[in-house]
């Protein structure tokens, strides 16, 4: 059967003229690469799961926060990751992944404990405060507000307490809505001016939606501002969840716009004051 | 915890939060047009290649290549194909072969309507990225993760257009795609936009039970004898192109002096929302709800498509490198390389376990492009410190390491690299590293195609530009 391939091979060769290595064989190489006819090698061997150190368990729940927050506020995730509970250890299974995870992660910069806590079981406890973030408005994580409540999880584990982070909650906490509409008709007396609004009252990564219509108050009537209502309110967000998240329909707040166009201006809360990332046209 | 009214922050947040965490691995054939189920129906999200070598024209870098979209019909208006406004789109970099990304590249796009009454794409001739005449603009920002340092490096960059015809877009090139290249931060370059799809193979005949025209007579099935057929020659992809000086890559290595191993480890995954809502039932408002989800995953070619079986095909598009080795086994013990001796008769190969296939699709070659201490997982894998055979990538040896040349595939993937023909003679055993079974006919296998129908760019991004869709057809 080989002889029968082969001069079916020949026969390929004498029809594929034109092209100079049409079908050039793979030559031997004189690279010095190994011969693996025969060999063994393991490829299916599964990650393994990194353990905490030993002591790191903290004696109580509000220790167990505040050591986490300690070490995550030093960027220090190699303690944080021993102060995780065994299910996000199990979950995030290595230190190295745990690092990385922080790359999408909002960083805290600060935790401050309420007065009053709720009392703890003898497995689970809480500790609420208040915290602050790196505020982050982007087109990979969407928003993170730079002020939050915040309820940690511990749980009872190893003899000690550790940090349930999965199982811990935030509530974020927004500029005043009221100044929503003053960052609005800044950014419009700027268009109203033909000039560029200042980089403090809008998205520097890019406005989106129909920018353009935004372009026709040049020079023309002061326009009239509604007050703020939410994102779903409007009838076509995609330009603005497509950006910034499905959660941009619970942050984001939208002023319809009346002058030669009729508009509708995004807003988001980023940091301590609200800032146009959007233009949207009233209608289909 | 990106928060809302009132919910529990998760690990899962982020696109980079998923990829570590929901794993699962594969390697892949038709290079990776359409090769699994799921992602069959979601064009914008398929990355079809991906491509990673030592820049020819700037051998102090290295380039990435990543094409979305198979099969794209340049003509295919008013709505031209683009880039997912709700895709999240990613390079990711392994500079010391232990699986995890040290950088990565994400890329947003999003979408711009300047006058959104009329339906046309443009309304005059388009002389360059700003004209005014061009309706529908796509921009796009690129996040950078250096070893979970993350910032901005590129925002507001214009994708190119479409090359929809002579009347619209003139001297396509030299006004529009041209001008679509970015230097970024740190000596980097950019690309994204249409371009030639400089995938090359004859899928007919390769999907019809493996066969190869030029050796129609010794398949199972006779056939007469022909010359292959490029199926990819008429069709557009979308690229996204990336070009990394390669003194940053081994500053990931976090020595001062850089990493004393010059491989790198290249492959792509594409994420989505976890749910599309039509919202009230209204066809014209669909919403994309929850965490971003990994869809696709891309690497070496033909893994996923030949190696990974249908049932886990869509599991693999879903997985991580870090957990490879549930895919190990299949690589060691490939399907096609118990189809071969069946469908061409008289052909034998090497026999399972095929630890030369874990080395030139899982972990490296020894001596060539294997990181030391690798973990085994599917990536192309690139020895940056081979510099290029050839500064015009039209002149490279179509066969890569098979042809002589060290900087050619399976030693990252040049545009050039037949990587079909190569893959079917490793499989086939027709490499070095099998020498017994490198002899013909092994090593004359092939799919009869053995160049991209257009030539490519000497410079970057280095993939044709678009068909026009007024040509399309002809």
């Amino acid at each position: 059967m080989r002889s029968a391939l082969l001069v079916v091979i020949v026969a390929v060769s004498a029809c594929s003229g034109g092209n100079s290595d049409g079908h050039a064989p793979s030559t031997p190489l004189a690279l010095g690469l190994p011969d693996l006819t025969g060999a063994t090698v393991d490829v299916t061997t599964p990650l393994t799961q990194d353990r905490p150190r030993d002591g790191s368990p903290a004696p109580s729940p509000r220790e167990a926060v505040l050591r986490f927050v300690r070490a995550e506020t030093a960027a220090d995730t190699d303690s944080s990751f021993d102060l995780l509970s065994e299910a996000d250890r199990a979950a995030v299974r290595t230190r190295i992944i745990w690092k990385r995870l922080h790359a999408s992660l909002p960083t805290l910069v600060e935790f401050v404990p309420n007065v009053q806590q709720a009392a703890p079981t003898k497995t689970t406890a809480t500790l609420a405060g208040t915290a602050r973030f790196t505020p982050v408005l982007d087109e990979i994580n969407g928003l993170v507000a730079a002020r939050a409540n915040i309820v940690y999880t511990a749980v009872a584990e190893d003899g000690g307490w550790r940090v349930a982070y999965r199982r811990s909650a935030s509530e974020p906490l927004y500029p005043n809505e009221a100044s929503a509409t003053e960052a609005a008709r800044a950014w419009l007396e700027a268009a109203q001016a033909c000039t560029a609004p200042a980089p403090n009252l809008e998205y520097a990564g890019g406005i989106v939606g129909s920018v353009g219509i935004a372009a026709t108050l040049c020079r023309g009537i002061t326009p009239k501002i509604e007050s703020p209502k939410r994102l779903g309110d409007r009838p076509d967000p995609a330009a603005v969840l497509a950006a910034f998240g499905p959660e941009a329909d619970t942050w984001a707040r939208v002023l319809r716009v009346s002058g030669p166009r009729t508009f509708h201006l995004v807003l988001a809360p980023f940091d301590d004051r609200w800032i146009v990332i959007g233009v949207l046209a009233d209608g289909p | 915890m990106h928060v809302s009214r009132k919910r529990r922050y998760g690990l899962l947040v982020g696109a980079g939060a998923g990829l570590l965490t929901v794993g699962l691995l594969a390697p892949s054939s038709a290079s990776s047009h359409r090769e699994a189920p799921l992602i069959t129906e979601d064009p914008v999200s398929d990355n079809t290649d991906v491509y990673a070598f030592v820049s020819p024209d700037r051998p102090d870098t290295v380039t990435i290549v990543g094409n979305w979209i198979p099969f794209e019909e340049p003509a295919g208006g008013p709505n031209f194909h683009r880039f997912g406004d709700d895709v999240l789109y990613e390079f990711n970099v392994d500079v010391n072969g232990d699986a995890y990304t040290d950088i990565s590249y994400k890329f947003r796009f999003k979408t711009t309507i300047t006058n959104p009454n009329t339906f046309l794409y443009n309304t005059g001739p388009v002389s360059s990225l700003d004209d005014p005449d061009l309706n529908v603009v796509q921009t796009y920002s690129v996040t950078e993760d250096f070893g979970g340092y993350k910032q901005v490096i590129g925002k507001n960059l214009k994708v190119a257009p479409a090359n929809i015809g002579p009347r619209s877009t003139p001297d396509y090139e030299a006004n529009l795609g041209s001008k679509a290249v970015y230097d970024i931060d740190y000596g980097q370059r950019v690309f994204a936009g249409p371009r030639d799809d400089p995938f090359f193979a004859d899928l007919g005949s390769i999907f019809d039970l493996a066969g190869l025209r030029p050796f129609n007579q010794a398949h199972l099935v006779k056939q007469p004898i022909e010359k292959g057929i490029d199926n990819l020659a008429p069709y557009n992809t979308h690229t996204i192109a990336l070009q990394i000086p390669i003194s940053k890559l081994r500053l990931a290595a976090g020595t001062p002096t850089g990493a004393p191993d010059p491989i790198i480890g290249v492959y792509s995954s594409t994420y989505r929302r976890q749910n599309r809502v039509f919202k009230g039932g209204d066809g014209a408002d669909l919403r994309n709800n929850g965490p971003w989800v990994q869809v696709s995953r891309l690497g070496m070619p033909l893994v996923n498509e030949v190696v990974v079986p249908l049932g886990a095909k869509d599991v693999f598009n879903a997985s991580n490198p870090l957990d490879d080795a549930q895919f190990g086994a299949g690589v060691l013990d490939p399907e096609l390389a118990r189809l071969i001796p069946v469908l061409y008769p008289g052909v034998t190969v090497p026999a399972a376990p095929r630890a030369d296939l874990a080395a030139i699709f899982l972990t490296g070659i020894e001596g060539l492009n294997k990181p030391a201490g690798v973990r085994a997982s599917e990536m192309i894998r690139l020895n940056t410190a081979i510099k290029p055979t050839q500064t015009d990538p039209n002149k490279q040896n179509r066969l890569g390491l098979l042809g002589g040349e060290t900087d050619g595939f399976p030693n990252g993937r040049r545009l050039a690299d037949d990587v079909v023909d190569i893959s079917l003679r490793a499989v086939a055993g027709a490499t070095p590293l099998t020498p017994l079974f490198n002899i013909s006919p092994n090593n004359l296998l092939g799919d009869g195609v053995d160049a991209n129908n257009v030539a490519f760019l000497k410079r970057f991004p280095y993939v044709a530009p678009p068909k026009t869709g007024y040509e399309s057809g002809k």
